[in-house]
């Protein structure tokens, strides 16, 4: 008996870091950017803060968080990311210890593709999807840390 | 039954005479494989017929003679092939030279990496200095506009930003 819970112990372990291994945790913050007379910030946009006040972001002096995402994204299987403003897909395809390569699929409100790319960045940099809505910016940040 | 091969060394005449007479005599009991050699004959002289076309079309000698003083480069005679080979040999050599010193200092790294792992532990982590590199778009679909690609860079690290621009809208780029 003893030696069967050891095994499965060592088991459930192995398992559990080869998941640990192949995965890493992906941010989706869902943005809408405007103009209004008072500029606003919310501080879960702080890391990307400097970022939305440079050229073509800054625009815009308004940001809204629309929806906040965070999950754990095993690589090669994809992940539905539920948006306020349509929907998004992400597939981790490789990750190592510094570097995580991604695609990416967005689609707006009417289920039509917006957009398919391919990504490969560091571990905590972003990749910023951003569309056009009227006078109005959609932005979908991305960003994966093991 | 007969197979293919057997029957295609039957046409072929690569029997003996005597087994050749005797298979003959049986293809009445068989006509799908007297079928087939039929068949063989029909596709063989087909073929020569062929050949013999080609051959009417391809230049005669009197030809060339006529063709060889039109030309103005002279004829070049070939290298001799011993002179290639050698050739070949000197860049096979050279590069199996090289691949074994390649593969000789990559053990010996190796086995010096482990001696020293094994007789000089660092006592503390050594600091690895590793240049960022900014995000890549490795593609980019965007089915009902077009889009442009650009990164952002600042001290709390890199993005990669893609702008989609659909035709009938306002684009603040």
């Amino acid at each position: 008996m003893k030696l069967l819970f050891a095994t499965l112990w060592m088991v459930c372990g192995l398992a559990s870091r080869a998941v640990a291994d192949t995965s890493v945790t992906c941010t989706a913050l869902e943005i809408r950017a405007s103009v209004a007379a008072s500029p606003n910030m919310p501080p879960e946009l702080k890391a990307l803060e400097k970022k939305l006040r440079k050229p073509p972001f800054s625009s815009w002096n308004a940001f809204a968080l629309l929806s906040n995402t965070s999950v754990v994204a095993v690589v090669l299987k994809p992940t539905q990311l539920a948006l306020v403003m349509g929907k998004a897909a992400l597939l981790v395809r490789e990750a190592s210890a510094q570097r995580v390569a991604v695609t990416v699929t967005m689609d707006d409100e009417s289920g039509q593709r917006v957009v398919d790319t391919k990504v490969s960045m560091a571990l905590g940099d972003y990749v910023v999807i951003g569309r056009p809505i009227g006078n109005d910016g959609h932005l979908l940040a991305i960003r994966c840390v093991k | 039954m007969k197979t293919d091969y057997d029957l295609m060394c039957l046409h072929d005449g690569e029997i003996d005479p005597t087994e050749s007479r005797a298979q003959r005599a049986n293809l009445s009991a068989d006509p799908h494989a007297a079928t087939k050699l039929q068949f063989m004959g029909q596709l063989g002289d087909s073929l020569r017929a062929q050949a013999a076309a080609a051959m009417e079309e391809a230049p005669t000698d009197a030809m060339w003679q006529r063709i060889a003083p039109a030309l103005a480069t002279p004829v070049v005679p070939m290298r001799p092939p011993l002179q290639g080979y050698l050739w070949s040999a000197a860049a096979g050599a050279a590069l199996a030279a090289a691949a074994t010193v390649l593969l000789m200092r990559g053990l010996t790294d190796v086995a010096r990496s482990q001696n020293a792992a094994v007789v000089t532990p660092p006592t503390t982590a050594p600091f690895v200095m590793v240049k960022a590199s900014p995000p890549e778009v490795e593609s980019l679909d965007v089915p009902t506009g077009s889009g442009a690609v650009f990164t952002l860079q600042d001290e709390d690290g890199s993005a990669a930003v893609i702008w989609i621009s659909h035709d009938e809208s306002g684009d603040p780029l």
